[in-house]
């Protein structure tokens, strides 16, 4: 049973992600191409899903959304993972002033207003800024921001580590700092790290898509699938349309196939 | 005489037949705390060279604790070491942590309590030998060096054991491997804590053997650190009783079990199942000077 939830929920991910990549064939215009006689259009033949208030094909819109917001949320992921892997890996080999450090740093960044922060950075960017360096920036804002839970685990897992049989046995077989640290000690990390990633990647679909829903996220004309929700301000629009629901709902499958897919594994760390 | 005294010959005579040599490998002389806790005081003992010390003691007597200072690892346990602790003339307390990796794994070697605690669960068995010689070595011929040891231990010299996970070992041929790897660099000292401990009755004999081939063949020098006397009397030359912190009785193995002076080691010959009352019986056993 479980089994079977699992390959569902993979099928419907690699089925999303097949259709995100190949945007670029399977969706019928550009995701910035006005049909300024058109706006607002019901759903057609020509328009599957309508199209937007400037006359934009919302299905076009749909698939480059999900392009751009599965290549973040996994970007933004691995930024994380790796920064956690560094900072969480490190207080926890090294202990003592260091450890003391990198989690003064990491409740820091717990303890920051980080809505705050975000519409400083954003205000800080010109209004009119490039599509892609928004991506970047959000990619390193996410990234930036979620890695202390991760850290946590990993220090956790880097100190029960330090104190293990095996690294004690390689230390009197002679080998040195470097090699304990990257060939014995870090591939024990390598589950945690997985099971990290894995739980980081749904919590930044959503993120982008509430970071993107107040205009701070990826910036238009670039469609994510949070910056496509912001349709759905309207409750009138939704009433008249409500094929405006379509990323909400590809949003939600994404989410939810990730954690049914990878679910958060306790045993992470062997 | 009866069945009782012949078992204390046949311990006595399983002790190893050549004499304790006397040139020194190994002089120890610690005192180690943990925190304030003082765990040994002015615990002394010396190695022979190609000689097999084994180290009986209770549980929690501090006996692991010396091993690990012998090899500089007891700091990592959180303990202070202060003393003198001398291989081969050099004072290994003095000794900068550069100079101090060169010696463990290729000079003073080990072999752990829980064999398979002690072999990393994400490496291969493969990688686990090679890092293990390029610790010290850059040169390229390992691989024949551990089909010799590994055949010396009796398991499979064979690539495809090589690349096995230690999951995929039961504990007796853990502990060979783990052997295998403390002799790769043909170290001068094993150190082995209590490396029977986890295994069954057949296996100890076994490990135990192994260690005595190493002994001979290799005249590599031995600190068995042991809670058991019985499984030590057949393998060691002497014996150095650990016992409050200090060692209180060192002698030929031979010789500690028939004429135990410490009031400890008495204890200890005593409680050997099938020879305490009746070793009082004889006149040299724990009652005998009372």
């Amino acid at each position: 049973m479980k089994t079977g939830i699992r390959r569902t929920a993979l099928g419907v991910l690699a089925t999303l992600a097949l259709a995100a990549a190949g945007a670029g064939y399977l969706a019928p215009a550009p995701y910035d191409r006005q049909f300024r006689e058109e706006p607002n259009a019901p759903c057609s033949r020509r328009f599957p899903l309508g199209t937007d208030e400037l006359g934009r094909d919302r299905l076009s819109r749909l698939l480059y959304g999900a392009r751009v917001s599965l290549l973040l949320a996994p970007s933004a992921a691995l930024l994380a993972t790796v920064a956690a892997a560094l900072a969480g890996g490190a207080a926890g080999w090294l202990g003592g002033w260091t450890d003391r450090a990198l989690m003064s740093g990491a409740n820091l960044v717990l303890a920051m207003p980080w809505m705050f922060l975000l519409i400083a950075v954003r205000a800080a960017l010109p209004l009119n800024v490039d599509p892609g360096v928004s991506l970047a920036v959000t990619v390193v804002l996410l990234g930036g921001l979620g890695w202390v839970p991760a850290a946590r685990a990993l220090r956790a897992g880097m100190l029960r580590l330090v104190r293990s049989d095996f690294l004690l046995q390689a230390r009197a077989a002679g080998c040195g700092t470097a090699r304990l640290f990257f060939v014995h000690a870090l591939p024990n990390t390598k589950g945690l790290l997985a099971a990290q990633f894995w739980t980081a990647v749904p919590l930044f679909l959503l993120a982008e898509a509430n970071l993107s829903l107040l205009g701070l996220g990826v910036a238009e004309p670039m469609p994510s699938l949070g910056n496509l929700l912001r349709e759905l301000e309207s409750f009138h629009h939704v009433r008249s349309q409500p094929v405006v629901l379509a990323p909400l709902v590809v949003l939600v499958a994404l989410v939810t196939c990730c954690q049914l897919a990878f679910p958060a594994r306790e045993e992470g760390m062997r | 005489m009866d069945r009782t005294l012949r078992h204390t010959d046949d311990l006595a005579a399983l002790a190893g037949a050549t004499p304790p040599p006397q040139t020194p490998l190994l002089t120890v002389d610690v005192s180690v705390s943990y925190g304030e806790k003082p765990v040994l005081r002015r615990a002394a003992l010396t190695v022979g060279e190609g000689e097999i010390l084994g180290l009986i003691g209770l549980s929690g007597s501090g006996k692991s604790t010396l091993g690990l200072a012998v090899l500089g690892l007891a700091g990592l346990r959180g303990a202070r070491v202060e003393g003198r602790i001398l291989f081969e003339g050099r004072d290994l307390l003095r000794l900068g942590s550069r100079e101090l990796r060169r010696v463990r794994g290729q000079q003073i070697a080990f072999v752990p309590q829980s064999p398979l605690a002690a072999l990393n669960p994400a490496l291969t068995l493969g990688t686990q030998f090679r890092e293990a010689w390029q610790a010290h070595s850059s040169e390229a011929g390992w691989l024949g060096r551990v089909f010799e040891l590994l055949e010396q231990v009796n398991l499979p010299a064979s690539e495809g054991f090589l690349r096995r996970l230690p999951q995929e070992l039961s504990v007796g041929m853990a502990q060979r491997v783990l052997i295998a790897m403390a002799v790769l660099h043909r170290p001068r000292l094993l150190i082995a804590d209590e490396p029977t401990s986890a295994l069954d009755v057949i296996t100890q004999a076994e490990i135990v053997e192994l260690f005595r081939r190493l002994n001979v063949g290799a005249g590599t020098g031995v600190l068995y650190i042991s809670h058991d006397l019985v499984s030590v009397a057949g393998l060691c030359h002497r014996l150095s009783i650990l016992a409050d912190g200090e060692i209180v009785e060192t002698g030929e193995t031979r010789r500690v079990f028939a004429q135990p002076e410490h009031e400890h080691t008495r204890k200890l010959v005593a409680a050997i199942p099938g020879l305490g009352s009746d070793v009082h019986f004889f006149g040299f056993g724990p009652g005998a000077s009372r």
